[in-house]
């Protein structure tokens, strides 16, 4: 099944951008993201005194001529990250007209492109079950983008999702680039543990939390037993009527207020799409306000 | 507890059929969603519900069988039974004239009809009541009735009669009631101080004060008119002034009394308490040609009781003004005696001069004459006629020549027409010297006959007018010059002019009587409240009982005119007095108390708001409900 396909004018659009990282970026090499250590970039950060085996050929001169001492110019270092993606594939994110997964692909796909555009390297991950599956591994430069992007249309949104228990036992980096976790995270299945280590890692976070306008705006009305999509287990038997919406809508809002304050907590960035929200909007606008992109 | 109308509980069928609805139609509708967490996170939202508000979920079907069960009620009309709670209540009611004297702000009668509604309303519902109103007659209104409402409804439609009459008149009644129920409470409600036994008083009676004119009349002088009466103070001595109205306007009036032999003016008379005291009013005459046709006399002092303070008196002269006209070439006789004996305008004129097209007149008098058709809007005497008259009646067979004069004889009759003619009449010898023998062909009362003739008899005309027919010359007779002729041409003027009107001053309960003549269309009375009563005009005379104090007016219509008489109706000098003490009211037995279960019915009445409320409750619910959607 197609969930997308590159739209080649947007990805131009977007390829100015570039990801602003918070944490120190442990990457090694060559990248487009500057560290905080010194390194080869033409950005001057600092002197030191020469010392036994350093590279004479980054001694200033002139500044030996003043203080007949040999000095040694510093330079900022820029280093190559990982952009780690991970979507969650549960079946709740394809469930009804399939449009949270669809626009969970989209936004996996431009968050890739952008790394690529900045020379970094990017993976994508399949959370499904208590598993990752690594779809994409390392992908780097523009050509590789396009040969293997399309791999996300073989995601398979099926079953349930463990969002801790799938990403603790993982590889996910030390300080060297973002960590974004797509999902609509309803599900009472613990997710707060993984974002926990991200943060312990020193990875930029950035948690897409996307949710369907049924989810937001739910039709049932009367009496209802509502089956849950990713587990017929669960259950939820009532009349709904004014007073529950209303407690519904507090719910969501409790929902999302809990992401956005478990982001920020730890460092991190959130926010709320739905299969309405406008791409260019939000990468061109409302990312860059949130300073996730400049 | 039971019901009035069991079938009505059928409706409790529905019960079951809207829970049979209610399960197959309530059910859970599954449905899938993406996933259920929000729905259990917004668990932790909903308020903590009151016990009550557990039902919510049930709300339309309790509403639904809550309406079911309180319509079905409602139809079956539950009546309640309380235990020896009802009591049978006869009551009696004095509605006679001095009930009209004024307590305060209301009177005596419509303190006694408050005073039964407040015993009425205070009974258990299943009470019987029972209500005799003693009035112009003594009648039972209703009896055993056991709606509250309609007692009291019939209790006040009962108008006040301002007839002498006592509440005595009404043991035969409660006796009768009290006898097949001896628990009966018997409530006796008047104003006269009776002592009672097996019965209680309700005495509405009051102290106050009553004036009154107990009669009148009135005479011409030289040049004034002179009232004379009577007045009367029932409770203390009193100084009264008056004035006088002629046709609705006051005119100035001089009061004077007798004293010592002579006439004193004074302006105010003194009356002492439970004395007549006489009163002479005088006020001038109308102008010259003119006559008046009423005149009131009112005690200006205020009293408790408005209705004896005045009283009207009649001129009956004025209202019984006739016309006459006397054809004959000869009209000596004739003239003469109705001038005598009656106060009509009489005009004369020959029988040359007589068109038989001439009309207006209420009485034609054809002498030695024959019209060529007799007049249609007046009575009609006719002497001698010697031609044929159409529509006469008779018709002539022989002219008889007696040799020497003959007495004429009364017939012998006792049928009341002829007693009415010969009322008064002496028996005169009358002789004639000859007569027309006529044959009659309509019904004549004949009073005088020669050998078998009829030479003067009465009747009607075809067109309805009364006629007196003499067959014979009154100049051919000594008839004239007896006694007899006098009050036989009295009672022929009184057949042919009758006094609608006999009386104009009548006491309250007496009956109006009112004279009819063939011509009269209707006899419309209309009382001083207003009411209109239409007399019988199939009968010589028409009587209504007077019940109320005041001016009648009665209209006669005749076809061609219309003319209206006024008698007055006073109060019965009893009904105005203020304490009036009764006799004992006794109802003969031993006085028991056993009450029947009393009923309440009303309770329907509330569910009736509960149902109406709990409906409007559900429409509101269901209206939310659709909101939802």
């Amino acid at each position: 099944m197609e969930y997308f396909a590159i739209n080649e004018e947007f990805l131009q659009q977007v390829e100015t951008l570039q990801l602003l990282l918070k944490n120190n970026v442990a990457g090694m090499f060559g990248g487009t993201h500057q560290s905080k250590t010194f390194g080869s970039s033409c950005d001057f950060a600092d002197y030191r005194e020469y010392r036994a085996g350093d590279d004479i050929t980054k001694i200033d001169w002139n500044a030996y001529a003043r203080f007949e001492k040999l000095y040694l110019k510093l330079y900022l270092d820029e280093r190559q990250t990982i952009t780690r993606i991970y979507i969650d594939a549960s079946r709740s994110m394809n469930f009804g007209k399939g449009t949270k997964a669809v626009k969970a692909l989209q936004l996996a796909a431009t968050f890739a492109y952008i790394s690529i555009c900045n020379m970094d390297k990017v993976s994508i991950y399949v959370i499904q079950e208590k598993g990752v599956e690594t779809l994409i591994s390392n992908m780097l430069g523009k050509e590789s983008f396009y040969n293997e992007i399309l791999k996300l249309n073989t995601i398979d949104f099926e079953g349930d999702t463990f969002i801790s228990q799938s990403i603790l036992p993982t590889k996910v980096g030390y300080g060297d680039g973002y960590s974004i976790l797509i999902s609509d995270f309803l599900t009472p299945n613990d997710y707060e543990a993984a974002i926990d280590l991200f943060a312990s890692k020193k990875r930029d976070i950035m948690c897409c939390q996307v949710m369907s306008n049924e989810e937001l705006n739910p039709a049932q009305r009367g009496k209802v037993l509502l089956f849950d999509s990713e587990n017929h287990d669960r259950t939820y038997k009532k009349n709904i009527n004014r007073d529950v919406l209303r407690a519904y809508r507090e719910a969501i809002e409790y929902i999302t207020n809990g992401m956005r304050t478990l982001c920020q907590s730890r460092g991190g960035q959130y926010m709320l799409v739905t299969p309405e929200t406008n791409m260019q909007e939000l990468f061109l606008a409302k990312l860059p306000e949130m300073e996730v992109v400049k | 507890m039971y019901f009035m109308f069991p079938l009505g509980l059928l409706g409790l069928i529905g019960i079951p059929v809207i829970i049979i609805i209610y399960i197959i139609k309530n059910r859970y509708t599954e449905q899938t969603v993406s996933s259920t967490y929000i729905w259990d996170v917004a668990e932790r939202f909903l308020k903590n519900k009151k016990p009550i508000s557990k039902l919510k979920g049930l709300l339309s079907l309790i509403l639904q069988l809550l309406a079911v069960t309180v319509i079905s009620l409602v139809i079956a009309h539950p009546v309640f039974v309380l235990k020896n709670a009802a009591k049978d209540f006869c009551f009696v009611l004095d509605g006679s004239g001095s009930m009209s004297i004024k307590v305060g702000d209301q009177t005596r009668f419509e303190k006694g009809r408050n005073e039964i509604k407040n015993i009425i309303n205070s009974s258990s519902d299943g009470s019987r009541y029972t209500l005799v109103y003693v009035a112009d007659s003594t009648r039972v209104v209703y009896e055993y009735l056991e709606n509250k409402d309609k007692a009291i409804e019939l209790l006040d439609d009962l108008e006040i009669s301002y007839v002498q009459n006592s509440v005595m008149d009404s043991v035969i009644f409660t006796s009768d009631y009290f006898q097949k129920n001896t628990s009966t409470e018997v409530y006796l409600v008047t104003d006269k101080t009776h002592s009672v036994e097996n019965a209680q008083l309700i005495d509405v009676s009051s102290d106050a004060e009553n004036y009154s004119i107990v009669e009148a009349n009135f005479v011409y002088t030289t040049n004034k008119v002179m009232i004379t009466g009577k007045s009367y103070s029932y409770v203390n001595d009193a100084d009264l002034t008056f004035k006088v109205k002629m046709d609705g306007e006051e005119k100035e009036s001089t009061l004077k009394i007798e004293s010592l032999g002579m006439m004193v003016t004074k302006d105010a008379l003194h009356v002492k308490k439970e004395t007549e005291t006489y009163f002479i009013l005088e006020v001038d005459k109308p102008e010259e040609g003119k006559d008046f046709g009423e005149l009131e006399i009112i005690i200006e002092n205020e009293d408790a009781l408005a209705c004896d303070n005045n009283y009207k008196l009649y001129n009956v002269a004025s209202e019984h003004n006739y016309n006459a006209v006397v054809v004959s070439e000869k009209p000596f006789f004739i003239g003469a005696v109705l001038q005598t004996v009656s106060d009509a305008k009489i005009f004369v004129t020959t029988p040359d001069e007589f068109n038989s097209s001439i009309g207006g007149y209420d009485l034609y008098v054809f002498d030695s004459c024959a019209p060529s058709s007799l007049p249609k809007d007046g009575a009609i005497w006719i002497f001698n006629a010697r031609k044929n008259i159409p529509n006469s009646g008779f018709t002539i067979q022989e002219e008889i020549s007696l040799p020497e004069p003959s007495e004429i004889k009364y017939k012998v009759s006792s049928s009341s027409s002829y007693k009415r003619f010969t009322q008064g009449t002496v028996g005169s010898v009358m002789h004639i010297g000859g007569y027309v023998k006529y044959g009659l062909y309509r019904t004549f009362t004949t009073l005088l006959t020669f050998d078998g003739d009829p030479v003067v008899f009465t009747g009607d005309t075809a067109s309805g007018n009364r006629e007196v027919v003499f067959s014979f010359d009154l100049h051919d007779s000594d008839i004239v010059m007896t006694a007899d002729w006098l009050i036989l041409c009295k009672n022929f003027v009184n057949y042919s002019f009758p006094k609608v009107i006999e009386q104009s001053n009548y006491e309250v309960g007496e009956s109006l009587s009112v004279n009819v003549l063939s011509s009269f269309k209707s006899i419309r009375v209309e009382a001083p409240s207003g009411k209109v009563n239409y007399l019988e005009t199939n009968t010589a005379t028409a009587e209504m009982q007077l019940t109320e104090v005041g001016e009648y007016v009665i209209t006669v219509d005749s076809g061609t005119s219309v003319k209206t008489f006024k008698v007055w109706a006073k109060l019965p000098p009893a009904e105005g007095r203020i304490h009036d003490a009764g006799e004992l009211y006794a109802l003969h037995g031993e006085k028991t108390q056993a009450y029947t279960d009393g009923k309440f019915d009303k309770l329907w009445i509330i569910i009736a708001i509960l149902g109406v409320v709990f409906i409007v409750d559900w429409i509101i619910y269901c209206y939310e409900q659709h909101q939802l959607q």
